[in-house]
């Protein structure tokens, strides 16, 4: 019933299970699953400075490198549980903005994510991340622990 | 809210923009009013439907019985009875006949749940009713699934008593926090944003 689900991920282990029950929903309902990674928007760091450059690049780098990672992942579980598989890389944004802009981007009709990511306050019980694209999505937006 | 002219290029494509599609499983071609037929264990068995008769819940109780369809789940509607805070003049709590009052929540309760029920049983999905008397509709909520075995729980991002967005869905928050199981939260059908 749910033909492009979007699966938010932040390169942890915290997404893993909204990513299977994605593709359980995705199996059940010949869908595909669209993996979304967001880097948010990069610290000011003075650009007077001659500092900033080069500590900006390794900042990027690694950033991008957790982001590749992170969709390779889901690729590579969506090629195992057969489900076609599109991934995307959006960078400047916050997670929330990044997950409603792509959701409405790629026609999206599902939203899946963790209740909260690596930006977890241990007090919070609900990420804020979340709890913005939940007040936000036009789409329903399953929420798992 | 992105701020395009706050914050550097908005989505900054070429460096990690990739798309890649792979020809898994084939989308089927059958109309997708069919119900899916399931593979092996299905993903949930036994959803819970909250409700308040509110125009919110009226989209998560249809896209529940849809989904319970489409999964071959069952459905445990529930109407949570607010009763009134208790006053606290001793006046007016002789005013007010407590019996009456929970008479008639009971009944709006009632009616709300009915509504599930038609609903899940025009679509061939089954349903239990339920009904409960409680102050808090999230504890009520969370009690529910957990006393009912459900696996699964749809609810509006916010119920009758959301003014705004940014009041809206504290039960909604409270039950998310709470939850052992998965919660699918919906929008409002005119969907602002």
């Amino acid at each position: 019933m749910f033909r492009r689900i979007l699966v938010p991920t932040d390169g942890t282990e915290r997404s893993t299970g909204a990513l299977e029950a994605a593709l359980r929903l995705a199996a059940l309902g010949h869908g595909t699953v669209i993996g979304v990674h967001a880097s948010p928007p990069p610290y000011v760091m003075a650009p007077e400075l001659g500092l900033a450059a080069p500590i900006h690049d390794a900042w990027r780098r690694e950033r991008e490198q957790l982001g590749h990672d992170a969709v390779a992942y889901i690729r590579r579980r969506a090629g195992e549980a057969g489900v076609p598989c599109e991934t995307l890389l959006v960078v400047g944004m916050p997670p929330s903005d990044a997950i409603i802009h792509s959701a409405r981007e790629q026609l999206c009709d599902l939203i899946v994510m963790a209740s909260r990511g690596r930006g977890g306050l241990a007090g919070r019980l609900i990420g804020s991340e979340t709890w913005k694209v939940l007040r936000h999505s036009a789409i329903p937006v399953l929420v798992l622990r | 809210m992105a701020d395009p002219a706050s914050t550097p290029p908005a989505t900054d494509p070429p460096p990690g923009s990739q798309s890649s599609s792979q020809p898994g499983s084939q989308p089927g071609s059958q109309p997708s009013t069919q119900p899916d037929k399931l593979p092996g264990r299905p993903l949930y068995k036994r959803i819970l439907v909250p409700t308040d008769g509110s125009d919110v819940s009226a989209v998560a109780e249809h896209a529940a019985v849809e989904f319970a369809r489409a999964h071959g789940a069952d459905i445990v509607a529930l109407s949570v009875a607010q009763p009134y805070p208790a006053y606290a003049a001793a006046e007016a709590s002789m005013a007010v006949d407590p019996g009456l009052d929970n008479e008639a929540l009971r009944d709006a309760a009632e009616r709300n749940v009915r509504r599930v029920s038609a609903a899940a049983a025009g679509a061939g999905v089954a349903c239990t009713p339920l009904t409960v008397f409680s102050h808090s509709p999230s504890d009520a909520i969370l009690d529910s699934a957990r006393d009912h075995g459900c696996d699964l729980i749809f609810m509006g991002s916010h119920g009758r008593r959301g003014l705004s967005r940014l009041l809206a869905g504290s039960e909604t928050q409270k039950v998310l926090a709470g939850a052992d199981v998965p919660v699918m939260v919906l929008r409002p059908k005119p969907a602002a944003g």
